[in-house]
């Protein structure tokens, strides 16, 4: 029997879609959430944990109610959405707690030499923070592709995917989640011990 | 003009309430707490002070009533912290060159090349900042300010020594704001002092003048003057350029202090350094005052004497070990040792 990869492919197209746009988001909103008190602060910190303890499904269905069609089947575009949305908590938090580790004296240091917010974030910023970002994305990543080809699998078998290709689809998804975490752990910080 | 006046409360520790003009190299001299890397602080930018304005070559940096507060970046304050603040992703050349923004290329590489070498880098400016030593970094820090070409130069307290600032005031015209604990390199290489004790300046000036003429109490103490006595003037004598002075148990002789009237209260303040002790069997010691031993501390090269009635008195170890059998002991006050507050 042939195995039809498909479903992956499209998983895979859904999950890096997902997480760059994440990632330009996260970044700049845990930049800017980092950054200074913002007197609305606390408002969207609430709102970006939201989708954190929502269920996926009904998470999906507020997005298509809002920017879909009603109802019309699920596009690449909108998969790739409901991913950015439930996805850009964790990485813009990751973001956030990434820039406020940076000691403050190297931002401080470029500011006082008279560089713009723009080159202290890519000089004195990003680099000092981008390991936790990273880990942080590569979970995300995994999670979409995950997410998307399992709840494409899980309709397929509901219609014309036999029953056979369920154990290497299996395989191959936990293999991702687990890949996806040894991945993180080797690019996330290295701390000393307390 | 180059003036600052800052007020900022940071409860309940701290509340700055500062007036002061920053000329050549201006040394900021105080405990730990005092305010003064907060100072440092709010005049670059990184703290935004309650009330006051701050002036740099008659430009308003901040002003809290006409609310203006420029960005860090707009101040040409050159700011190196206590701590290392170097990039550590990139190599120290690299980072002197972020400061050298302006110019074209080689004017820019030139210009670094020459810091290097003024600042004895050039074998380090190939390495990363944790692959040099903190006294390179340091100056690494200071080379990379003076790159951005500032007005003022903000130097917190993290060993600094009369070397590193005779160079930074060869390379850089400018003025200098500088943060230290350490007297004596006050007074070696400082245009002016400032005295700052829990967010308030005490005594301002040459620094000579302050630390020979101190005016209050707290100034005094802050001085190393460890011997303060409150007393009352019984006798002036113009003539003879002294003074007769009363105090709690004993009376001694002083400088004339003019400017004062009889039966005035007066605070006398004596470094500990100035005074002579004796046995107390000798007869016919000047202006001595019998006293009690209470403590005996071995510094570093001199030993502190503590007697009864808050006398203290550093000798060296020579004449401690001739006079440490001493049965009772009596303490001379030299009569121009003596500075009336």
């Amino acid at each position: 029997m042939t195995i039809d990869w498909f479903p992956l492919a499209d998983s895979l197209r859904v999950a890096g879609a997902s997480t760059a746009a994440a990632l330009g988001v996260g970044l700049w909103l845990g930049w800017a959430l980092g950054l200074r008190r913002w007197r609305a602060g606390w408002l969207v910190e609430t709102l970006l944990s939201w989708p954190v303890a929502m269920p996926p499904l009904i998470l999906g269905t507020y997005l298509f109610v809002t920017f879909g069609p009603w109802p019309r089947i699920l596009s690449l575009r909108m998969a790739a959405t409901a991913g950015a949305v439930s996805i850009l908590p964790a990485i813009a938090g990751a973001a956030r707690a990434a820039f406020l580790g940076v000691p403050r004296e190297i931002p401080r240091a470029a500011r006082s030499l008279g560089a713009t917010e723009w080159r202290v974030f890519w000089v004195a910023a990003l680099p000092l923070a981008y390991r936790p970002i990273l880990a942080a994305s590569v979970l995300a990543f995994a999670r979409v592709f995950n997410e998307f080809a399992a709840t494409v699998l899980l309709a397929g078998f509901l219609h014309r995917v036999p029953q056979a290709m369920a154990g290497p689809y299996l395989v191959t998804l936990t293999a991702v989640a687990l890949g996806a975490g040894g991945l993180a752990r080797w690019i996330g910080p290295r701390q000393e011990p307390v | 003009m180059t003036h600052a006046r800052i007020g900022k409360k940071i409860p309940p520790a701290l509340s700055l309430e500062v007036d002061f003009e920053i000329a050549g190299l201006t040394a900021l001299y105080g405990p730990a707490g005092a305010g003064k890397s907060l100072m440092l602080e709010a005049i670059a930018g990184f703290v935004d002070p309650d009330s006051g304005r701050i002036m740099l070559d008659d430009a308003i940096l901040f002003d809290a009533e006409a609310r203006v507060n420029l960005a860090p970046r707009r101040r040409h304050c050159g700011y190196v912290g206590q701590r290392d603040a170097l990039f550590p992703h990139i190599t120290l050349r690299r980072n002197l060159l972020f400061a050298a923004r302006r110019g074209p290329r080689l004017e820019r590489s030139r210009r670094v090349a020459e810091l290097l070498e003024r600042f004895q880098l050039t074998p380090v400016a190939a390495g990363r900042p944790r692959e040099i030593d903190p006294a390179q970094a340091l100056r690494g820090a200071v080379a990379r300010a003076l790159l951005a070409a500032p007005k003022l130069l903000l130097l917190d307290d993290r060993g600094f020594d009369e070397a590193l600032l005779r160079s930074i005031r060869e390379a850089f015209g400018g003025l200098v704001l500088l943060v230290t604990g350490d007297l004596d390199l006050c007074c070696a290489a400082a245009d002016r002092l400032i005295l700052l004790e829990r967010g308030r300046i005490l005594q301002s000036g040459a620094p000579r003048a302050v630390v020979d003429r101190p005016e209050s109490v707290d100034a005094a103490r802050l001085l190393g003057f460890s011997n303060i006595f409150e007393g009352e003037i019984a006798a002036l004598d113009p003539a003879r350029k002294s003074s007769r002075l009363e105090f709690a148990g004993f009376a001694l002789t002083g400088p004339y202090i003019p400017g004062r009237f009889r039966g005035a209260r007066v605070s006398i303040a004596v470094l500990p350094a100035d005074l002579r002790v004796h046995s107390g069997e000798l007869e016919g010691q000047p202006n001595a005052v019998p006293a009690s031993l209470v403590r005996v501390s071995r510094g570093a090269r001199t030993v502190r004497l503590e007697f009864s009635g808050g006398i203290f008195a550093d000798v060296s170890f020579q004449e401690f070990e001739r006079q440490k059998d001493n049965r009772s002991w009596q303490v001379e006050f030299p009569q121009q040792a003596l500075r009336a507050l």
